[in-house]
């Protein structure tokens, strides 16, 4: 099977903090991993590296092959394999959802108009969105702006997803609507990794999941395994405070 | 002697009051009113100044302020930008004369482009005063709006470029179709009080000479003034300043408060 994600001896610091302390993970091309762990972590920080979005201290990352982190790297076209998915969903407020979904594909891809607008509309069509084309992001409720959002990342036809906490910011009823989306994609055999406190999406969408602590993977495995008779103490009280809330 | 607190505000109010109106009394009853009529809303004098305020004066403020704005805003864009470049140079370069140019007091730019660069090189700006000036001014505008612009740029959101660099963009392109975009709409208030300290500033011209076809508002009022002995063209300048002027502040008041209730 093909690697898509393969991060050796990942380090980073923020002046005197060290985040991550020697990441060594893999991602299957095709395969669904989870990333839990306690706030602060280090977890966003992981997956800002990937695309580079954070400089890494020391460590190589390589994506689909190529190393994301030579310096020689067309970092800029990586990146277009890469779809991320944010928290704060960070649509464009002042393009409607067409052209968020456009933006990227004619300017960076080089893509047609209509070619464009055609991916666009299959991608709404994928998180169920289709009528909302015209809209402007603040006429949509936050489950629309995160599946738009979603639906922006795929129309670069990404090779791979990252999603840091993208259900963390909506309320409670409208988290359901984006996991679907999410559910969705990862059946379609999207390469994903995706931070997440849903212990219930991890359980059942996840190939495997991983769980980080102060910037070390604590520990990963099948779902059932981590989630429900880990091996660790930390990972052991980290899922008591989870399930208590 | 102790009163309650409502009562003594409403005591003190009436004092105030009633020194206003005495004041008010005092000067109307000691003012010569025929004499601030003729010489200051002197419909004669006004009538005389017919079309040429209009037509010549007040449209030539019009443009050199629009010109400059022009100017200053192309200028005030790139030195943003070299203020929030990567290059240590670019920023200290930007620093340094937005520093600069905000410290002077404009008339002293103005002397400089006018008057300087000719002695100095024996060249001059082309376009005559609608150049120099505006240029002049420009220069100065520039230092002021590129805050203005740097600090729009940082009002936007990181999420918004992080987003935009994970599609693939390239820092231009992010900044040019996601940044800016969103930064005008925050500055556009400031802009607009930009503009009308602008309109304000071409009255400097006059410091580069000028010829019956060149002048603006105060130059030209300032003239009639002498030939006509009368005060009443000032008055009429000062009209014709507050009718371009007052729209734009109401404007900007509105923008702000709609600003402030989208936050
Ligand atoms: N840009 C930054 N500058 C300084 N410290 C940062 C920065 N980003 C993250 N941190 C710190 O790094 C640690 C890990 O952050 P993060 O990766 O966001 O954790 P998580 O996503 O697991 O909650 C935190 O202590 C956070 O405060
Ligand atoms: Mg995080």
């Amino acid at each position: 099977m093909n690697v898509a994600i393969d991060i050796r001896e990942l380090h980073k610091s923020f002046g005197a903090l060290h985040v991550l302390q020697g990441i060594d993970l893999t991602v299957d091309s095709g395969e669904v991993v989870c990333v839990l762990g306690p706030s602060g972590s280090g977890k966003s920080t992981l997956l800002r590296c990937l695309n580079r979005l954070e400089e890494p201290d020391s460590g190589s990352i390589l994506i689909d092959g190529a190393e994301i982190t030579d310096p020689e790297a067309d970092v800029d076209q990586l990146r277009t394999m890469i779809g991320m998915v944010f928290q704060q969903f960070n649509l464009f407020p002042h393009l409607n959802v067409r052209r968020n979904l456009t933006v990227g594909q004619t300017g960076v891809l080089r893509r047609k108009r209509v070619e464009a607008d055609q991916v666009a509309e299959d991608m709404l069509e994928r998180v169920g969105l289709s009528e909302k084309i015209d809209e402007y992001p603040i006429r949509l409720s936050g489950g629309q702006q995160q599946r738009v959002a979603i639906a922006r990342a795929l129309s670069m036809q990404p090779k791979m997803m990252l999603f840091d906490e993208p259900t963390s910011a909506l309320d409670p009823e409208l988290v359901g609507e984006v996991l679907d989306v999410m559910r969705s994609l990862a059946n379609d055999g999207m390469t994903m990794m995706v931070v997440t406190h849903e212990i219930g999406f991890a359980m059942e969408a996840a190939d495997r999941v991983v769980f980080m602590d102060q910037g070390v993977v604590v520990e990963q495995g099948p779902p059932e395994q981590v989630l429900s008779d880990p091996s660790e103490e930390r990972t052991k009280q980290f899922l008591r405070m989870v399930k208590d809330h | 002697m102790t009163l309650p607190a409502s009562q003594k505000v409403r005591l003190y109010q009436s004092a105030m009051y009633l020194l206003g109106a005495l004041v008010v009394l005092l000067v109307a009853l000691f003012t010569d009113w025929a004499k601030v009529q003729r010489n200051f809303f002197n419909l004669d004098v006004a009538a005389d100044m017919w079309p040429n305020v209009v037509t010549t004066a007040a449209i030539n403020t019009i443009v050199y302020t629009a010109l400059s704005f022009l100017l200053g805003f192309v200028l005030a864009l790139l030195l943003a930008l070299m203020r929030l470049s990567s290059l240590r140079a670019y920023r200290a370069f930007a620093i340094g004369y937005i520093e600069l140019f905000r410290g002077l007091p404009a008339l002293i730019t103005l002397l400089f482009v006018g008057y300087g660069i000719p002695i100095a090189f024996g060249w001059r700006l082309p376009g005559g005063t609608l150049g120099v000036g505006s240029a002049g001014l420009a220069i100065v505008a520039g230092a002021y709006m590129a805050e203005t612009i740097r600090a729009g740029i940082e009002a936007v959101p990181r999420g918004q470029s992080e987003a935009a660099r994970s599609l693939g963009m390239s820092k231009t392109r992010t900044m040019f179709t996601i940044v800016l975009p969103q930064a005008f709409r925050i500055i556009i208030p400031p802009l607009t009080n930009e503009l009308v300290l602008l309109i304000k500033d071409t009255s400097l011209f006059f410091i580069l000479g000028s010829t019956p076809e060149t002048k603006e508002l105060t130059k030209f009022a300032r003239d009639f003034m002498s030939s006509s002995r009368n005060a009443t063209p000032l008055t009429v300048a000062a009209l014709i300043y507050l009718i371009i002027t007052l729209p734009l502040t109401f404007l900007v008041r509105r923008l702000e408060r709609s600003a402030a209730k989208a936050r």
